[in-house]
């Protein structure tokens, strides 16, 4: 019932009642009217188990444009009596930008007749799921409405797009004992001469050497060359929403994600071991593993994010360490806010190599702050503050990124990875 | 595509003061002649000027008056016609707002027609039903009128709690 029959009611109660105080009978006849028309209402309404309604949803990648585009097609069938007015809702999910069509649709539907409801959506990245449609169905007034769910389920993920970098020159201060392409500084198998030892059964005759051998009767010596290893390397995304920032339909953490992504699609193609951690209300986490199926795992992780609650980053206190084994690179992407730099004396005194990525916010925003000569100070202010966050952290060797989101970070992180190597020798 | 409900609105609500101010004018009732204007006024201010619930005001003041005309002895046939076309202006109305709100419904030229026609029917039906049963004159004592009164409230109030169930 709606509003509609709550003031039919009040007016044909009005009525009679007026008619049974003066006794005329010509008021009792004004009723009629609307009478007549709540009773056609009655009589066009469909019950909830009259309506028989299917539904087959499809959720498509569409090519082509920058920014992908979604086709949502809902395919509905009436199988039970005509409805006067069916009214379709779908709800707006968070990331859709609808070009094409509405998300509602009003329709008269007749027994056996069928449906196309569809829409078009932009999204730069998501995780969208629909499990029903929702459906109103009424006379042809709207006097009586039936609220339905029809089930109509689809899922698509939109993965972020990602740059592909050249591989990073990653030396770090320990290696995972699996075969790979940093020099681990043991001897193994290797490509580079590391040394010669003697010679053990079993050991390669191609690796003997002879020129010792000949100068030692009775004794064999075989050449090392120094092992190549994986690293083990550990993504943290700051997804806080107060180091957010959104300018016009972009936002600094949509940068910070597809840097994540970047990074992991990279750090993966060079074999690898990358785990990821999203810190926000809500922490998401993928377990370090390795290749394809790893990446896909973290893309669609990195699908899913969006930033939120509040907590400063030194909530990571409360890290699940046993996620990132020691002594294993960690890369963070965090715009930074004020104290966040207290986190980095902890991570260096659990071993942790870390390198900070931090997209600058205040260079982001620029371009719709004010130019009154208080915003200009308060700018410099904003500057100087992040500058020394920025040389607290640096103080304690960890190479920080402060990243112009506007320019190209594969450069920037291939030479303050160079700085890593440097920081093991401390 | 189908005609826009607005047009319609506009013109049901133009007859319903018709209906209203003549024969206020003609027997002299100077006040309920200025309140049909009045009224007639608000019904074509454009809906971004006014609010749902003076659509739902307009409905029971213009049926307010059809019935104060009732009781000052105006023909029942002026009266009776006035509701039912303010009744017509009201439903035509609200169906405009909905169309503003669900740009969808624009493009459902089948909805909008079967809306008029069921519309049409049913207004043209209450309004006959209306002015030929007001033909019937039937004398009945107060005790009956009581019982009869009563046994409408019931009827309306059963009505009223199927529905909400």
């Amino acid at each position: 019932m709606t509003g509609k029959v709550l003031t039919l009611f009040l007016v044909i109660f009005g009525l009679l009642f007026t008619a049974l105080l003066t006794r005329s009978g010509g008021l009792a006849w004004l009723c009629l009217p609307f009478l007549a028309y709540l009773g056609m209402g009655i009589l066009q309404s469909v019950p909830a188990e009259k309506i028989q309604i299917a539904a087959q949803r499809s959720a498509e990648k569409m090519d082509g444009g920058d920014v992908p585009t979604i086709e949502v097609s809902v395919h509905l069938r009436n199988q039970g009596g005509a409805i006067p007015h069916l009214r379709l809702l779908d709800p707006l999910q968070p990331g859709m930008r609808i070009i094409v069509g509405s998300l509602r649709r009003s329709v008269s539907l007749a027994a056996g007749e069928e449906l196309l409801f569809t829409y078009s959506f932009e999204t730069r990245r998501g995780s969208f799921s629909w499990k029903t449609i929702q459906a109103v169905a009424s006379d042809p007034f709207g006097l009586f409405e039936t609220w339905i769910e029809i089930p109509a389920a689809a899922r698509i993920y939109v993965q972020p797009d990602l740059q592909r970098f050249r591989p990073l020159p990653l030396r770090p201060q320990r290696t995972l004992h699996s075969t790979g392409a940093i020099p681990a500084r043991l001897g193994g198998n290797g490509t580079d001469f590391w040394g010669i030892r003697e010679y053990h059964p079993g050991d390669s005759l191609r690796r003997l050497d002879w020129r010792l051998t000949a100068r030692h009767p009775r004794k064999f010596f075989t050449k090392e060359f120094e092992q190549e290893e994986i690293a083990d390397i550990g993504l943290i995304l700051d997804a806080r929403r107060k180091t957010d920032i959104h300018v016009g339909d972009e936002s600094l953490f949509e940068h910070s994600v597809r840097a994540a992504a970047s990074l992991a699609e990279v750090l993966l193609r060079q074999g690898n071991r990358v785990s990821l951690l999203v810190y926000g209300k809500k922490a998401f986490r993928v377990f370090p593993g390795y290749g394809k199926v790893q990446l896909n795992r973290i893309l669609h992780t990195l699908a899913r994010v969006r930033p939120d609650a509040e907590g400063s980053l030194s909530g990571l206190e409360a890290l699940p360490v046993q996620m990132f084994s020691s002594h294993s690179t960690i890369l963070i992407i965090s715009p930074l806010a004020s104290n966040d730099w207290r986190l980095f004396p902890r991570l260096r005194g659990l071993g942790y190599q870390v390198l900070l990525i931090s997209p600058n916010p205040i260079a982001y925003a620029r371009q719709i702050f004010a130019s009154d000569p208080a915003t200009l100070l308060a700018i410099r202010l904003a500057e100087m503050e992040r500058r020394l966050e920025i040389h607290k952290i640096t103080q304690l060797w960890v190479p920080v990124i402060d990243w112009q989101v506007t320019q190209p970070l594969s450069p920037l992180v291939r030479e303050k990875l160079a700085h890593l190597r440097i920081q093991q020798g401390r | 595509m189908s005609i826009p409900p607005r047009p319609f609105s506009l013109a049901a609500a133009l007859a319903s003061t018709a209906c209203l101010a003549y024969p206020f004018a003609s027997m002299g009732i100077w006040i309920g002649l200025g309140a049909s204007l009045f009224l007639l006024l608000i019904w074509l201010l454009p809906n971004r000027w006014k609010r749902a619930w003076v659509t739902f005001a307009l409905l029971i003041s213009s049926a307010g008056l059809a019935a104060v005309g009732l009781l000052s002895s105006i023909a029942p046939s002026w009266m009776i016609s006035a509701a039912a076309l303010a009744l017509a202006a009201w439903d035509l109305d609200l169906l405009a707002r909905s169309l503003h709100q669900d740009p969808s419904l624009g493009n459902a030229g089948a909805l909008l027609r079967r809306h008029y026609l069921s519309l049409a029917f049913c207004l043209g039906l209450g309004l006959i039903a209306a002015l030929a049963l007001r033909t019937v004159q039937i004398q009945l004592s107060f005790i009956w009128v009581v019982l009869l009164a009563a046994a409408a409230f019931f009827a309306l109030d059963r009505l009223w709690r199927a529905l909400a169930d």
